[in-house]
């Protein structure tokens, strides 16, 4: 015992010990990083750790954000006064046939970090690798449009892909139709190069850990603790290495909103980000901060199973449509700063130039105004379709379930709010489920749910990406609704060159959707609130952005 | 003694066996797959391949089969189906000892407050020592610990203008914080177990002969009181240390500690099978390994118990 | 335990009419121990507490004007004389919400640690007492369903449950007793293992007390002290782990509420509507508190040395 009691002093005396010594240790570098030197940093942080660097992987957004900082595209999409402009990434210029079908980049001198040049075979290697079937790349089917894309998904060989490196430094990307909007496409990280002897070189581990990536972005991942921090560094051999003012970049990852909040305050990050309004306030009232609210491309919405006995009524569909007080579940949910939605497709989305959404108008107020014009309200719709069914008048006798795809906090008070709008605003005994998002997913699948709530990040900047989720041949949305008509417009729109007649064939594509047949019901566009230091400059305030940190400065900081 | 650990390893493998393969079917029998967490519904062939790939498309007894031969021919415990190149074993081993780095200072720490608290509680019963502790305990049970953390990251990290990091991971001035929210938990847990066993051991007989014999109250403690009320501390002891080295989610998440006890819960959100499994054969052995200890410690300080059974 | 061969016994009968002699009235166990408890002023206070959380949960929100799901706009109000412990986010009233909550989370938090200790103690005991084979075949059964993630099991009972639409409230019992016992019977066993060798046993066994009876005689009253502080701990535990379990879409179903669940809606915003986590927790506290009391007044009343 008495052994036992002295080994413990022993390690008690060693901990305090190492806990001075270190602190020691630390003011050191401390005094590093304070130095008034040139050298440019930024701390930031991210919700998750991202699950790869290997680009036919992955597919969700906390490694794009990583590898659009260490991985150069063919173009960027950067921001010139507040609109999008395609930029030049590994491609110096491009040009198009006529059609909009065959699509030729010329590559200018980057290279990657272990100094070969980046060439047009890498592409062709990336693009191949992930259509390949073996892959198994999540984000495959951006690749559609390639021709012989098809053929190659059916067993064909790899070189029916329409990519080919006409010489080094050339590379030529044949569509099976026209994409007008195909080079906003090739800024998803599935457009990115890779080097086939670096990939085959470290086999399953390629793009999991720092040692096993190759790069040829503007900065090196430097270090990779999972779960805790990611550090990035300049890298000179960057073809545009003199425009990048930010030396070393740290990516904290913080998964707790409050702890961020909390590292903000205590100057430990240059940037924050929050929904919550009370937040908001407290830092927009900071002096040394600047604020930046960002329409993000996704939207909130609920959706229909139109299979279901009740929900196949497009009347009752409506009434749930019409039932929710868009601006008051915004006060509630996101403390007022998000945006009602209004329309199916998000205001952050343009097409060429033109906003999507200024241009098709508020359809969500549309809908409001035809019930008004007809002197009816929610629950007229409901009678009315229940009507049409044959289920009586009587709202509480239908049973009916609002499933939600999450479980925390925050959903469990959404969920009790929409209970409780429903239940006031239509008579009915409304249930709410929650669930884990894989049983969530396997419910809608299996079409064993009534309504359903999501979020849907759109991946690139064109009203394709989120009308063509309700064509009959996309199963990402399990709503069981088919219209020909709406289909037709989709496709019609998706290959148009012309803007003008692009915008109008996507607008009456959404009525369809939102005024006719109420399939979906968009609720909220949210926004991002976002605060940087006052001396972090350049950011970028539009969602589709792929400048990343390379245009940023933090050169004020004191 | 010899035998007795050897048969009790034998048991051990037993037991691991059954718990893989519990886990292993009751995983498998909730709805959904890997690929579910994507936001898009993947195409047809891209599903096929990637199952085909970590051979999910096999029949579930086969799978069974094959996971097993590897665990228990190679120790292989697979690849994480979620985060694409890092081994699973590779991932346990760097992560737990992240885990267990401040984990066992805070275990140390707390349980020795705890132990000495408890003692003054049982000394001064229903006097104000006693009510002290009894307070801190039931803060330190019901205070949830986001909370804790929370509040001590504010006045660490923005009040007392950034004497301590609030989050963060590298340097020993990082450690401070964490080993402290996670000692302040088990000096509750300690302080009432030891209380209350050391109210029970005063009131043996062999404590009042001691008093007879004319002994000192700090022999009596020491010598005979402390030896005796410190088997429910030992118990939980063993516990906490395999809770220490299979690391604690919300503390680990708030510091950013790139500890273990983040895979625990994603690897079950996300359907990362081989995590799932990895993670859980390692508590086990841990587990199963610590009570084998326990039940040795326990022979060891008190002499009158036979774990083994009756014969000798 | 050596077994004590039988025939190295031998019966030299009683003095019959010694043994029908009462020196004083017999008092039943139960009874001297309520006796004394009643002895201990501060148990008293803490159930009467207790009785007084118990009655407000049950009536308060009865004759409460404002109903516990229904919102307002007055939305995250400081407590005033209109809404006394304040409202939520939703614009609900605090007061008539701590309450409803409190009468899941008591009932949890009670019947909960009931159970596992009931298991517990049973299993833990005939471990302890049968030793050998009995007791490590026992005992890997429970280090087997300590070690399956307990996620695992949660995430499934609530898929099936749901299928066969079984009550929320059983759901969320079951799911938090499958392995909640566990605990305590490896806990009680370690205990029980110590009583075990002390000469009492020895004594009742060579008397041949049946095992049944000693364990409930005389293993369990031993060690009574320790198994009412797992109690008094797994109470908030119980309640907590509910709050954890709504996390997991299966604690109790919306619009319902508990303790947890309000403390764990509080989360996130409590640095600025504080009073929103502390009526919660406060009421867990003072709900621990009443059982830690009332656990260490049992504690002296039941337990068989401290009997003068």
């Amino acid at each position: 015992m008495k052994k036992a009691l002295s080994l413990i002093l022993v390690l008690v005396m060693l901990l305090t010990l190492a806990a001075c010594g270190g602190e020691s240790g630390n003011d050191e570098t401390k005094g590093a990083e304070g130095n008034e030197s040139a050298v440019q940093y930024y701390n930031t942080y991210m919700t998750a750790d991202p699950t790869s660097m290997d680009i036919s992987r992955i597919s969700d957004s906390y490694s794009s954000g990583i590898v659009n900082n260490v991985m150069e595209s063919i173009v960027r999409m950067g921001e010139v006064d507040g609109n999008y402009k395609i930029i030049p990434g590994d491609a110096e210029s491009w040009e198009s046939n006529a059609e909009g079908t065959v699509w030729t980049f010329h590559l200018g001198n980057n290279t990657w970090s272990d100094g070969q040049p980046v060439t047009a075979q890498d592409y062709v290697y990336s693009l191949q690798r992930s259509a390949d079937p073996a892959t198994g790349c999540p984000n495959e089917y951006f690749l559609l449009p390639v021709a012989g894309y098809q053929e190659v998904r059916d067993g064909a060989s790899l070189d029916t892909l329409g990519v080919k490196a006409l010489d080094e430094k050339t590379l030529e990307v044949t569509l099976s139709y026209p994409v007008p909007s195909f080079l906003e496409m090739c800024c998803g990280t599935v457009y990115y190069p890779q080097r086939q002897d670096i990939v085959e070189q470290y086999g399953e581990q390629y793009g999991s850990e720092p040692e096993y990536c190759v790069f040829n972005g503007a900065y090196t991942m430097e270090s990779w603790t999972h779960n805790s921090s990611i550090i990035l560094k300049k890298r000179e051999g960057y073809w545009n290495a003199a425009d990048v003012q930010i030396e070393n970049v740290t990516v904290h990852i913080l998964g707790d909103s409050s702890t961020s909040y909390t590292m903000y305050e205590a100057g430990q990050l240059d940037y924050v980000g929050t929904s919550a309004a009370e937040w908001v306030q407290k830092f927009l009232a900071r002096e040394d901060t600047d604020y930046v609210k960002t329409y993000s491309a996704s939207v909130n919405y609920a959706f229909y199973n139109t299979k279901d006995a009740l929900f196949q009524n497009a009347n009752i569909r409506r009434a749930f449509n019409m039932a929710v007080d868009r601006a008051d579940l915004n006060e509630v949910t996101f403390g007022g700063r998000s945006n009602p939605a209004t329309g199916w497709v998000t205001g952050a989305m343009a097409v060429g130039s033109t906003n999507y959404r200024e241009y098709a108008g508020d359809m969500i107020q549309a809908m409001y105004d035809d019930a008004a014009a007809n002197n009816m309200t929610a629950k007229d719709y409901l009678l009315k379709g229940m009507e049409e069914l044959g289920l009586g008048n009587d709202p509480l006798t239908l049973d009916i379930t609002f499933s939600l795809a999450g479980t925390d906090e925050w959903f469990r008070t959404y969920g009790e709010y929409l209970q409780q709008t429903y239940n006031t605003a239509l008579g009915i005994d409304l249930k709410i489920s929650f669930s884990e998002w894989g049983i969530f997913s396997s419910n809608l699948n299996t079409g064993n749910y009534q309504i359903g709530y999501m979020g849907w990040g759109a991946y690139y900047n064109d009203p394709y990406d989120v009308l063509s989720l309700f064509m009959s041949t996309n199963d990402a949305i399990q709503t069981g609704w088919v219209n020909e008509e709406f289909d037709k417009l989709v496709l019609e729109a998706q290959s148009e060159m012309d803007e003008a007649k692009r915008l109008e064939l996507y607008k009456q594509a959404e009525e369809i959707l939102l005024l006719e047949e109420y399939v979906v019901n968009p609720i909220l566009f949210p926004s991002s609130n976002s605060f940087y230091k006052n001396f972090v400059q350049g950011y970028a305030t539009l969602a589709f952005s792929s400048g990343g940190y390379q245009g940023m400065t933090t050169g004020g900081r004191q | 003694m010899v035998k007795y650990i050897l048969k009790r390893t034998a048991w051990a493998f037993v037991t691991l066996l059954a718990v893989v393969t519990v886990t292993f079917f009751l995983m498998r029998s909730i709805p959904g797959d890997p690929l579910a967490g994507m936001a898009r519904a993947l195409p047809e062939e891209t599903r096929n391949a990637f199952m085909a790939k970590y051979g999910l498309d096999k029949p579930l007894f086969d799978q069974y089969i094959i996971y097993m031969k590897g665990l228990l021919t190679e120790f292989d415990l697979g690849e994480s189906l979620r985060y694409a190149g890092r081994p699973v074993l590779k991932t346990i081993t760097e992560t737990s000892p992240v885990s267990g780095s401040f984990g066992i200072p805070a275990l140390i720490i707390g349980t020795l407050t705890g132990i000495i608290l408890g003692i003054v509680a049982a000394l001064k019963k229903n006097k104000w020592p006693d009510y002290v502790v009894m307070f801190l305990a039931i803060l330190g049970t019901t205070l949830p610990v986001f909370v804790l953390i929370s509040i001590s990251q504010w006045i660490f990290g923005v009040k007392l203008n950034g004497l301590l990091p609030p989050s963060g991971w590298g340097t020993p001035k990082h450690m401070i914080l964490p080993i402290a929210v996670s000692a302040f938990g088990s000096v509750a847990t300690y302080a009432r177990y030891v209380k209350a066993s050391m109210l029970d051991t005063l009131d043996q007989d062999y404590v009042l002969t001691a008093k007879a014999k004319g002994l000192s109250q700090f022999q009596i403690i020491t010598r005979h009181v402390l030896r005796n009320s410190l088997m429910p501390a030992i118990t939980i002891f063993a516990g906490s240390v395999v809770g220490v080295f299979t690391g604690a989610f919300v503390t680990e998440r708030m510091f950013a500690i790139p500890g273990i006890g983040f895979y625990y819960i994603s690897s079950i959100n996300n359907y990362d099978y081989t995590m799932i499994l990895g993670t859980t054969v390692f508590y086990a052995v841990l587990f199963v390994v610590m009570q084998l200890i326990l039940d040795i410690v326990y022979t060891l300080i008190d002499p009158r118990i036979r774990v083994g059974g009756g014969k000798k | 335990m050596e077994n004590i061969a039988k025939e190295k016994f031998q019966i030299i009968g009683t003095e019959d009419d010694a043994a029908d002699l009462l020196a004083r009235p017999p008092i039943n166990f139960w009874k001297d121990a309520w006796r004394r408890f009643k002895m201990n002023k501060i148990a008293v206070v803490a159930l009467i507490l207790l009785c007084v959380l118990i009655v407000m949960c049950v009536f308060a929100p009865m004759v409460s004007k404002y109903d516990f799901e229904v919102m307002s706009d007055a939305r995250n109000a400081d407590p005033s004389a209109e809404h006394w412990f304040g409202t939520d986010k939703l614009g609900r009233d605090m007061w008539t919400r701590v309450w409803v909550g409190g009468r899941v989370s008591i009932i949890i938090g009670l019947t909960g640690a009931l159970i596992s200790m009931t298991l517990g103690c049973i299993y833990g005991g005939i471990a302890a007492y049968f030793g050998g084979m009995v007791d490590n075949i026992m005992m890997r059964i429970v280090e087997v369903l300590i070690s399956v993630p307990y996620l695992i099991v949660v995430i499934l009972m609530s898929v099936i449950f749901e299928e066969y639409d079984i009550p929320q409230l059983v759901t969320l019992l079951l799911a938090m007793c499958i392995t909640g016992w566990c605990g305590t019977a490896r806990f009680v066993r370690s205990e029980m293992l110590r009583i075990k060798s002390e000469e009492f046993t020895l004594a009742a066994q060579l008397l041949g007390v049946s095992p049944w009876k000693i364990v409930i005689r005389h293993f369990i009253p031993n060690t009574i002290s320790i198994i009412i502080v797992n109690i008094t701990f797994s109470i908030p535990s119980y309640i907590f782990s509910e709050a954890f379990l709504s996390y997991l879409g299966l604690g109790i179903e919306p619009p319902g509420t508990s303790w947890g669940a309000l403390a764990s809606a509080a989360q996130s915003q409590f640095t600025f509507y504080p009073y929103l986590l502390f009526w919660p927790v406060l009421m867990i506290a003072l709900t621990m508190l009443c059982f830690t009391l009332i656990g260490e007044g049992m504690r002296d009343a039941l337990d068989p040395k401290a009997r003068k």
